[in-house]
């Protein structure tokens, strides 16, 4: 618990005999997202992302099995995603390569992302061709508050 | 691979794989994957987020979420998620979780000026009485509010509706699906009688055409979105047409963009509909057996305050909101409208925005002629660096897409229109062209209004957890629905208060005014998401009011509050949601929630044993009141008819409305719970489960009129996936129903009628002319949809020299809402950290600002500092820029507009004027 406390002071114990003192006070400006008054205009953070190639990222750790991997590299040079042209898959769509990530290397797409097409040869699901919809970059910052959630860990 | 070979592989899948988001698992990795989970129990859930409603997997062990996953078996999403649907676990795990309630307290006792202090529930609940005592015995029903959530589930919705408006007798119960589609709710009932879309996901694969019109689906629906990009990639003439006011995430894989002035969409719908008429492509088969023609006023004001608003602006907004009680055309208006430029406008029909009746054809034409080509591409470009000729191109390429009898349709909005200062005249234009056209209620072929929130059709439509609804379409203001409402809920007659009550705009302002005195926030984050936030917020913390906020995380609402009560999450109770596309789908508890927080419902019935009828059925003063069978100004004391029904005086709000008879049939614990728990029924002790006997009470209201839901248990079949409404047994099986209004579809439909739209809400009015009521006499329409014709009206706040720049809000795909609950989980926090304000770079570069760049945005309301970006997702026009809402830290709502649409009372988030300097 990051709050800041206030001790505030025994005073109703005085008082009123029976009443209890209030243990601790948590100010406005101590709890939230924003450790700030409701009335403040804070000076949100300058944020950076990744300026990184994808040849020199390498790759994010990722939370447990089933969460989408973040993007370590620069997504400038590679987006937007259009009908007609989708840089991502340029590298990542490699049906040969499967699991069989190299080091350095792209990784490739999982199994789960293709489908077969009616010669039976692998291509990407089209409901998975838009991949920011479920990818995205990781900025360098901190969290605002922390997250106990570990998987089945 | 290149281009043309890829091309082709993604159209060649329709014919083998159809509809597949990927392969299965090998059955090797399968096996890897159920070894590694053996000790995991998995259970079917819904995605917390957007009002896509994607069915979900979520496993547990030890009483912890250990992961979820797209549930493969969902028709929905077929085991995809977007990036926040990835996290709905994780969500839960933010460790700020409130676990105990919170009292604002200086020695020893509650006050308002005081920090907050971990209290009791024994001591918050106290607190909350004695404060609701005070401001219900000094004002009466009308002196206390509640606002709910299109995030409530059904069952909270329905006991929050029944404890306010039974209990309590009080209107003022509103919610933040108000600010998402009440526009679209107005719209459907005046147009087809009955709320909610015709048609359902499933058109997306049936449809050749798709035209977004202010929804930006490719962030925020971004499964259906994912549907849509299969449909583009795998049906060769899909096309898809993007109407916005800049460039977003939908316009990457869209065929056509058309970039809007902000209300232009009023002008455009109706040159459509003249271009239909003047191609004589008209589908009269079907107007004639289907519809008629009908208006209404355009002099309706544009949502400030009707009395007083001068009074409570500040100088600087003194300007715009007069405009409530008389408004001068411009040149443009001036013509949509048929009026003079420069007439200044009383706005007389302000109060009876909703008035319309039925014209014949002659004027519907008519009142479309001024709507030509030239004058619609001077009214609606949006980017000034678009030539006319190409804006008038593209506005014959989209009439095109329309009237080409081939092709199917399906044109999706959100919160463009909806957020809208006349967002029920544009959502009743979209239907207009599609009803002309005989486009509607087929696979493939429809308007179809999509939703925010996961539960805002569920709960906040259907429940009716509105200020002026009951369950199931019902109005408050309606005799016989209050009757039929006393009737289902056993109350003497006249229980329920006749009177319209607050929505959520004038609850906020009420806060201000001191009409309200005290407020109850429920799964909800008003002071930060609505709009011109600097005059609530002021009143939440200096006014004599008594706020409470039940929440999972200290929100801007809850740091505002009163007293804090810690609430459980979704997948820490029972809960159940309905979504966009009329399915409802329900969830078991998956575990505990932390501490001492509890599920909502359990927050509203501990309320509710407290109060007893004496306190709240005797007579009320109402001022204000004036309704046939009551006498002016005060509700009738309905203590002796109760007694008659064996409830005494003492008797408490908690028994009479809740944990009856009827209710305590529905025993827990229950076989359909599998081994979960539920720690509401367990802490009410007393043999009940309240989640299942709420929706069974509920689906008594819909039951039998076009509303049908199946009965509890059938949604937590290990087979079901949620059921589209109506649901209607057949042959001993629950069947949904798919295209409504359709016969081949919708048991509703009368046989042989083709089409029935049968909804009976205003279906019998006067007729008329262009310029108003000719014959008050009601003529009755059954089974026919209404054709409106709307005018363009400006907006009412527009750049000028000193606020030079048109401001929209909205949300990005990482971010949910106000992001409570995404902002902590660091993943999404890392993926956008903060909101940014796009602008052109001519706009930036003109002002001396590079990207990231530090400035002040600045309204007639307040001022906000965030940083500049000029690429990225959005291309904005120049003049015009856009700042996501989901930051407290760039509280853009300070800065927003409080104007709403007259009919809906819907907040306009999407046009207000500013300007932008260095901070």
């Amino acid at each position: 618990m990051k709050f800041k406390i206030a001790f505030v002071a025994a005073v109703a114990t005085l008082l009123g005999g029976g009443l209890q003192a209030d243990p601790v006070a948590l100010m406005d400006d101590a709890i939230g997202l924003s450790k700030t008054s409701v009335f403040d205009d804070p000076a949100p953070p300058e944020v950076a992302y990744s300026s990184l190639d994808p040849k020199q990222s390498g790759i994010l750790p990722r939370f447990w099995e089933d969460a989408p991997p973040q993007v370590p590299h620069r997504l400038d040079k590679f987006l937007p995603i259009t009908a007609k042209a989708n840089k991502c898959l340029e590298c990542h769509e490699e049906p040969e390569k499967i699991g069989k990530k190299a080091k350095g290397k792209p990784t490739p797409m999982p199994e789960s992302h293709y489908v077969k097409s009616a010669d039976d040869e692998l291509t990407v699901a089209n409901r998975r061709y838009v991949c920011t919809l479920c990818h995205a970059p990781q900025a360098e910052v901190g969290t605002l508050v922390g997250n106990s959630f570990r998987g089945d860990q | 691979m290149n281009i043309n070979r890829r091309e082709f592989l993604k159209s060649s899948i329709a014919a083998s794989t159809a509809a597949t988001v990927g392969m299965p698992l090998s059955e090797q990795a399968e096996a890897a994957v159920k070894a590694g989970e053996k000790d995991w129990q998995w259970d079917k859930a819904v995605c917390r987020f957007c009002g896509v409603g994607c069915g979900i997997m979520v496993a547990t062990k030890e009483g912890r979420i250990v992961a979820t996953k797209g549930d493969p078996k969902a028709p929905v999403n077929k085991g995809l998620n977007c990036i926040k649907g990835y996290f709905n676990g994780k969500i839960m795990y933010g460790q700020d979780r409130l676990t105990q309630p919170l009292l604002r307290m200086k020695d020893g006792k509650f006050d308002k000026s005081g920090p907050f202090v971990p209290v009791s529930w024994d001591q918050a609940l106290d607190e909350m009485e004695r404060q609701f005592r005070k401001a219900y015995g000094e004002m009466g029903p009308a002196g206390i509010a509640m606002i709910g959530s299109g995030q409530q589930t059904v069952m909270e919705g329905y006991v929050s509706s029944k404890l306010m408006k039974a209990g309590f007798r009080s209107n003022n119960l509103d919610n933040n699906a108000r600010n998402c589609m009440a526009s679209a709710v107005a719209a459907f009932m005046q147009t087809f009688g009955i709320d909610e879309p015709a048609g359902n996901y499933d058109d997306v694969e049936h449809t050749d055409t798709i035209v977004l019109w202010g929804a930006n689906m490719g962030e925020c629906h971004p499964i259906m979105w994912s549907r849509i990009t299969d449909r583009r990639l795998s049906h060769k003439p899909c096309r898809i047409v993007n109407l916005s006011t800049y460039h977003n995430a939908s316009s990457e894989l869209a065929d056509l963009e058309i970039i809007m002035s902000p209300n232009g969409d009023l002008a455009i719908q109706n040159w459509l509909a003249r271009e239909i008429i003047a191609r004589s492509a008209v589908n009269w088969d079907f107007v004639n057996k289907h519809t008629i023609f009908a208006a209404g006023p355009s002099d309706i004001g544009y949502g400030f305050r009707p009395v007083n608003a001068e009074k409570y602006a500040y100088a600087a907004e003194r300007d715009v909101v007069k405009n409530e009680k008389q408004h001068v055309l411009d040149a443009h208006e001036a013509i949509g409208q048929r009026r003079k430029a420069g007439e200044a406008v009383e706005q007389k029909n302000a109060a009876t925005a909703d008035r319309h009746w039925k014209i014949g054809f002659e004027d519907f034409k008519a009142a479309l002629e001024p709507y030509t080509l030239d004058y619609v591409a001077e009214v609606a470009k949006g980017d000034p660096d678009e030539t006319p000729e190409a804006f008038k191109a593209k506005l014959q390429q989209l009439a095109d897409l329309y009237i080409d009898a081939k092709r199917k349709v399906i044109s999706f909005w959100t919160m463009g229109f909806n957020q809208h200062q006349r967002g029920t005249w544009v959502n009743e234009q979209c239907y207009m062209n599609h009803l002309l056209l005989g486009k509607h209620a087929q696979p493939g072929n429809g308007a179809f209004s999509l939703t925010g929130q996961p539960s805002a059709c569920g709960t906040a439509r259907e429940v009716g957890v509105f200020s002026h609804r009951l369950p199931a379409d019902m109005l408050v203001a309606n005799k016989k629905h209050r009757e039929h409402t006393e009737h289902l809920w056993h109350l003497p007659a006249n229980t329920l208060n006749p009177k319209v009550g607050a929505h959520i705009t004038e609850i906020m302002r009420g806060l201000e005014d001191g009409a309200v005195k005290w407020c109850w926030i429920l799964v909800n984050n008003p002071f930060q998401h609505h709009p011109n936030a600097n005059h609530a917020l002021t009143a939440a913390r200096k006014g004599d009011n008594f706020i409470i906020v039940s929440d999972a995380y200290p929100s801007v609402s809850a740091k505002v509050a009163d007293l804090i009560l810690p609430a459980a999450m979704i997948f820490e109770k029972w809960g159940a949601y309905g979504n966009a596309e009329r399915r409802t789908q329900q969830w078991r508890q998956q575990v505990m929630p932390p501490g001492q927080a509890r599920a909502d419902i359990w927050h509203m019935l501990a309320f509710a044993k407290r109060i007893r009828l004496k306190d709240v059925w005797g007579e009320q003063k109402l001022p204000g009141l004036k309704a046939e069978g009551f006498a002016d100004g005060k509700l009738p004391s309905v203590l002796n008819e109760a007694g008659k029904h064996g409830l005494g005086p003492e008797t408490t709000l908690y028994d009479a409305l809740f944990a009856n008879a009827s209710s305590r049939k529905y025993k827990w614990p229950d076989p359909i719970a599998g081994g979960h728990g539920n720690h509401v029924a367990d802490l009410l002790g007393d043999g009940w489960f309240p989640e299942k006997a709420m929706f069974e009470e509920y689906r008594t209201f819909g039951s039998g009129h076009g509303h049908d839901l199946a009965p509890f248990d059938i949604y937590h079949h290990e087979d079901v996936r949620g059921l589209r409404w109506p649901v209607v047994e057949k042959d001993g099986k629950w069947v949904e129903t798919l295209w409504r209004f359709n016969e081949k579809y919708d048991p509703y439909v009368k046989q042989g009628a083709g089409f029935d739209f049968y909804g009976d809400f205003a279906k019998a009015i006067p007729s008329g002319n262009l310029d108003g009521v000719t014959d008050a006499k009601p003529v009755g329409l059954p089974g026919k949809a209404k054709i409106f014709f709307r005018p363009y009206a400006a907006p009412v706040e527009r750049p000028d020299a000193n606020y030079d720049l048109w401001l929209c809000t909205g949300r990005v795909i990482e971010h949910w809402h106000t992001g409570t609950m995404t902002r902590r989980v660091p993943e999404l926090h890392r993926a956008v950290p903060a909101a940014v304000l796009w602008m052109h770079p001519a706009d930036a570069e003109k002002r001396g600002f590079k990207r990231n760049d530090l400035v002040w945005v600045e309204s007639r309301r307040g001022k906000v500092r965030v940083r500049i970006e000029t690429g990225g997702r959005n291309k904005m026009p120049r003049g015009y820029v856009f700042v996501p809402f989901f930051d407290e830290g760039v509280f853009i709502n300070r800065v927003t507009l409080d104007s709403n649409c007259p009919i809906s009372k819907e907040n306009d988030y999407k046009k207000c004027a500013v300007k932008v300097y260095r901070a």
